[in-house]
């Protein structure tokens, strides 16, 4: 084997590699350093993939299809008797009424990394997410992470930063405007939406301090473009 | 919550399966809420075609075909595409300021999806190239070439252009 072939192999599955190959790293340096970088690489994805199911997915997926299979003259008495047998609601369809604000609260539960981590993000960066609903920093924002992210109606933008109360998330919707003013507390999140330029942001904290020291500050900082 | 050892048995693997099957959802669709209605209706689909899986030890793959088939029918699209975009992406991918985790999980996002779809097979399902293949209908070399391209263009992406010596040798 030389080392496009161990390259091949390295490429395709680098959790399955053959005698041959791994007998090749051994003795070349080159491919040996390539492997152990690849080796990183692929825990630094696997971590990036690694996005939590909603609690209790399972329970109403199998909620569903238990319902589905009694959909008969007693349907709506077993379905109540599940429900609060397991304690479970619909969750679905309540998701669905709860609208932006329990979407809101959700992607912030499937990244709970970005609640704890030590960073800093850059002015630039957090410019390039703000003008997505129009907006600018008139004043710093102390921002550790500001990042494209998928939110309904795409093209939104994942801020967060740190107030005196708790960190809060701040999520860019640039193509919706829906639930304004509505407010949830859940899991416990608080989120509201407000109205934007374009679109609108949500604002997800884990106490209500926080989430009036996080209105306060974006009031007083941040401003949209003219 | 089940009785017969049929609905255990479904039962068992819903619970076991739905965390990988949610993951690979959001990473087709990038979107938690269809995310999570498409392991749902894979489920249903599973359910409902139960006497169709003749081995429980093949259920995972043919979960993972369900969610694929689900998703490509839902966006229209029988097959993911198959035009060569690697210099494209490539140039695309390398053109960021990358720095791991978060910047690998942009790099994810930014993958074309016949790409992307068998790395996220073969990284979150563990599945080999032949059973990647098989979700993806197609062959197994084919499953092969993408998830080696994938993963050098997410290494170009992460680390730079270091795929000229790669070429070289």
């Amino acid at each position: 084997m030389n080392c496009l072939d161990f390259m091949r192999e390295l490429n395709a599955d680098p959790r399955r590699l053959s005698a041959a190959a791994r007998a090749h790293a051994e003795g070349c340096a080159a491919c040996a350093r390539t492997q152990a970088r690849q080796a990183e690489l692929e825990r630094e994805l696997a971590a990036a993939l690694n996005i939590h199911p909603p609690a209790g997915l399972a329970d109403r997926i199998l909620l569903e299809v238990k319902l589905q299979r009694r959909r008969s003259v007693q349907f709506l008495a077993v379905a109540a008797g599940v429900a609060m047998a397991t304690g479970l609601t619909l969750t679905l369809p309540v998701l669905r009424q709860a609208g932006l604000p329990a979407a809101m609260i959700a992607h912030v539960q499937g990244e709970p990394h970005l609640l704890t981590i030590q960073a800093q993000a850059t002015p630039e960066a957090l410019a390039r997410e703000l003008s997505r609903i129009g907006a600018v920093a008139a004043a710093p924002i102390p921002v550790v992470h500001a990042a494209p992210c998928d939110v309904p109606g795409g093209d939104g933008g994942h801020v967060v930063f740190d107030t005196p109360y708790g960190r809060v998330t701040l999520l860019l919707v640039p193509n919706r405007r829906e639930d304004i003013g509505k407010r949830l507390e859940k899991a416990g999140f608080v989120a509201v939406v407000r109205a934007a330029q374009r679109g609108c942001y949500s604002l997800i904290a884990q106490n209500e301090q926080a989430l009036a020291a996080a209105e306060a500050m974006l009031a007083e900082r941040m401003r949209w473009r003219t | 919550m089940f009785g017969s050892g049929k609905a255990s048995t479904y039962e068992s693997l819903v619970r076991a399966y739905t965390p990988d099957l949610y993951r690979f959802a959001y990473w087709l669709c990038r979107d938690r809420m269809l995310a999570e209605d498409l392991v749902q209706e894979t489920c249903l689909r599973a359910w409902r075609g139960w006497d169709g899986l003749r081995d429980t030890h093949a259920a995972k793959q043919w979960l993972f075909t369900i969610l694929r088939r689900e998703h490509a029918r839902l966006f229209e699209q029988a097959r993911p595409e198959m035009v060569d975009l690697e210099d494209e992406a490539v140039e695309r991918l390398a053109g960021h300021s990358l720095q791991p985790p978060l910047e690998a999980r942009e790099a994810v996002m930014q993958l074309p999806e016949s790409y992307r779809l068998p790395l996220l097979l073969q990284v979150l399902g563990g599945f080999s190239a032949a059973e990647i293949g098989a979700i993806m209908d197609c062959t197994e070399e084919a499953a092969l070439a993408r998830v080696s391209r994938a993963r050098r263009m997410m290494r170009q992406a992460l680390d730079g252009p270091m795929e000229t010596k790669e070429k070289t040798r």
